[in-house]
């Protein structure tokens, strides 16, 4: 049951070539773009050729390949395979010519994402990576907030994020298990998406690090805690603290602390924006959702289709697309900065 | 008697975890967390607890990573779709007996085999009649302990444990959510039965079983003594430091009831013949997902038949719902459990503690978990 979506008759049909059938391909994205018009999935593709056959019957895709190599041309392609496969996927797709949505996060480290970035660039292609946080309805308000000034210049960042112990469904069969494959810990894998939140929201241009600490266990890194600077396309400097754990329990949000008061954005897209006024924060104002009441997953199936539909867009056009930015080279610098300086610091590593 | 030596299999969840820490660090019991992957390995290592990583589900390896060991708990439940989750749970239980040979397995169960709303009726202790995925997974995973534990000889104690609360465990951070909720009205004032348990009261009554004779029984865990809902909200608007809950009218809980209570002892072919009248009516936009009975009985179907072609059709159309995002959920409702009676059945005999002592931790974990703290980061370094 899609949305019913009129068809202007002079938008060109795009074909879409889909990497990886995994869960986040068949939960999320699938049901988006079955929901948008304009646009054809032609193949899916995956190294297990048996779980591309059983995602493509379900979702109505004619083909399917175990290699990249043998599909058809296409307009564009979603790569969801793990980071530490990608590599050599996309140095296909853009030799090919296809554009590339990317999972989330982007590259292992700024000099794979940057030659990436150059490659595509030379071919005139857009690559967008899967931070589809940024379509949440409250990331997009609390940005408005801080570009008006409305609580004064912002002073300070502070960015927790917690994972739940909760059932992880793997067996050793999951690429998670390996370090390589994955991008190594949470910080890769949920941090990521964390920072390009906090770098969205304020507008930040750059990011270091000044001191960063992990814990890890053979490899795996299980818990981040890092403290740097950001600065603002406004010139001005933001102090940012960031915990990303996957033990310890720990508010799961933003803080924007400026100087008339505090933007609390929440990970859970079902809660609002809060807003706490004046110094002692006794205040509080709560800004509700526009549409209360649904479930997460439904914000989170919103924002994956909000995200195509914004990368079609740029496809579709030659109007401004800012690579570095819509694939968030920051957030990967800044995870680089991090695991250089943990690895470097004597007593950085623990554990 | 020594202090047994014991291996919790699931080790990384919020259950195993709790119990994994309190067994090492308050009884002296000798405890490792039994993973079947890496990351929730490093979960459970990084907070210096013992650790083995093992195939779970290859009877094996199993027996091979816990071999020294002189009982094991099982918290964790294959959760996959249901065309895959017969044969997980099959074989983990094929290899968590075949593990226990000569040894005590404990295998924690929950009281949703009940059913969300529990009408209290003594036969439902030997035939639950589940309403939930969660619930009849974890039924039948009782079923497989008991067949196999007979054929094995193995000592086999299923605990089917209530709502677990306390610190770090989603119950809580519920019951934090709902007392934050303005509409939200606790029926009957509160004063039914529970039926939950308090995590340290849980292990409490493992541990009885860890230093005790082995015994082969299915029994309820909840607190000891009871508690009511209202004990719990209470414990847990003072800890976030916000006023008692309301209570929802007399009428209304007991309407609510009433109508839980009729739908509950209707069988399962009235259930379908007034479900299929119900969806007719509501064709075309209706289809099998909306309709509860139809959802739970091609869940079962599915299962049984093992296709993950027809399961993959059928969480399509769960996620096109979402997709689709003009299906605003009805404004949240009263969760059954709060109108639920007591379990029926045997419960576990241990000496329990008063949940009020749980303030202090709860406290400090709601401090943690809602207002961003600068010195997060310091703490772990």
């Amino acid at each position: 049951m899609g949305i019913a979506v009129h068809k202007p008759r002079h938008v060109r049909e795009l074909n879409i070539g889909i990497v990886g059938c995994g869960h986040v391909v068949e939960t999320l994205h699938l049901p988006a773009l079955v929901s948008i018009c304009d646009m054809n999935i032609k193949w899916m593709c995956d190294s297990s050729i048996d779980r591309a056959r059983i995602v493509a019957r379900t979702w109505d895709v004619r083909r399917t390949f175990a290699q990249i190599a043998d599909c058809s041309d296409v307009d564009a392609v979603l790569v969801a395979t793990p980071v530490g496969t990608r590599r050599r996927i996309l140095d296909e797709t853009i030799r090919r010519g296809w554009h590339a949505l990317c999972e989330k996060p982007f590259a292992l480290s700024t000099s794979e994402h940057r030659d990436m970035l150059e490659a595509a660039a030379q071919k005139g292609l857009k690559l967008g990576a899967g931070y589809m946080r940024r379509h949440y309805w409250a990331v997009g308000r609390a940005r408005e907030m801080l570009r008006s000034k409305v609580l004064g210049p912002l002073k300070e960042i502070i960015a927790n994020e917690p994972a739940h112990l909760e059932a992880t469904g793997l067996d050793q069969s999951s690429y998670r298990n390996s370090a390589k494959a994955s991008g190594g810990g949470v910080l890769v894998e949920t941090g990521c998406h964390l920072l390009d939140e906090i770098f969205f929201v304020s507008d930040a241009v750059t990011a270091d690090v000044r001191s960063c600490a992990q814990k890890m266990w053979n490899d795996y890194e299980v818990e981040t805690a890092a403290s740097g600077n950001i600065r603002l396309n406004t010139g001005e400097h933001v102090a940012l603290q960031l915990a990303v754990s996957g033990v310890r329990p720990m508010f799961a949000g933003i803080a924007f602390r400026c100087e008339l008061g505090e933007i609390r954005l929440h990970l859970d897209p079902a809660k609002n924006l809060e807003v706490f006024l004046g110094d002692s924060q006794s205040h509080r104002v709560e800004l509700p959702q526009p549409r209360p009441n649904q479930q997460s997953l439904q914000y989170v199936s919103a924002a994956f289709r909000s995200e195509w539909l914004h990368f079609l867009e740029a496809i579709r056009t030659t109007g401004e697309w800012d690579p570095s930015k819509e694939t968030g080279l920051m957030t990967t610098d800044f995870i680089t900065q991090c695991n250089e300086i943990a690895k470097a610091t004597c007593g950085g590593v623990l554990g | 008697m020594n202090a047994p030596r014991v291996g919790i299999v699931g080790g990384a969840g919020h259950v195993g975890s709790a119990l994994l820490k309190t067994l090492n660090t308050d009884y002296g019991v000798t405890a490792f967390g039994i993973c079947r992957n890496s990351v929730s390995a490093a979960r459970v290592a990084s907070q210096g607890m013992p650790v083995r990583v093992a195939k779970t589900d290859d009877a094996a390896q199993l027996a091979e990573a816990t071999k020294d060991l002189d009982i094991l708990v099982n918290c964790a439940l294959p959760q996959y779709r249901p065309s895959k989750t017969l044969i997980a749970n099959q074989r983990l239980a094929d290899s968590l007996v075949r593990a226990c040979v000569g040894k005590h397995l404990i295998h924690l169960s929950s009281v949703a085999v009940y059913g969300d709303f529990i009408p209290g009726c003594s036969s439902l202790f030997d035939n639950p009649r589940p309403d939930t995925l969660y619930g009849r997974q974890k039924l039948q995973m009782e079923h497989l302990l008991r067949t196999l534990a007979k054929k094995y000889y193995t000592k086999c104690t299923i605990l089917r444990v209530g709502h677990v609360y306390g610190a770090e465990l989603l119950w809580s951070e519920a019951i934090f959510d709902l007392i934050k909720k303005e509409g939200f009205r606790l029926p009957f004032n509160g004063q039914l039965p529970s039926n939950a348990v308090w995590i340290t009261n849980l292990i409490a009554g493992i541990r009885e079983l860890l230093f005790g004779e082995p015994v082969q029984a299915t029994l309820n865990v909840v607190d000891s003594p009871q508690t009511t809902w209202r004990d719990i909200f209470d414990l847990h608007s003072q800890a976030s430091g916000n006023c008692a809950v309301k209570s929802l009218n007399q009428f209304e809980s007991e309407r609510r009831f009433r109508e839980r209570k009729r739908w509950a002892e209707t069988g399962m072919t009235a259930r379908v013949v007034r479900e299929t009248l119900r969806w007719a009516m509501h064709l075309p936009a209706s289809y099998v997902a909306s309709v509860p009975t139809f959802k739970a009985m091609s869940q079962w179907a599915v299962a049984k038949i093992g296709s993950e072609r027809l399961d993959a059709k059928l969480w399509a159309v769960h996620c096109k719902r979402f997709a689709s995002g003009t299906k605003a959920n009805a404004a949240p409702d009263i969760p059954l459990i709060f109108i639920s009676e007591h379990v029926p059945g045997p419960c576990l005999s241990y000496k329990g503690n008063s949940p009020a002592e749980s303030m202090a931790a709860l406290r400090v974990w709601h401090d943690a978990i809602s207002a961003p703290h600068a010195n997060a980061w310091r703490s772990i370094q």
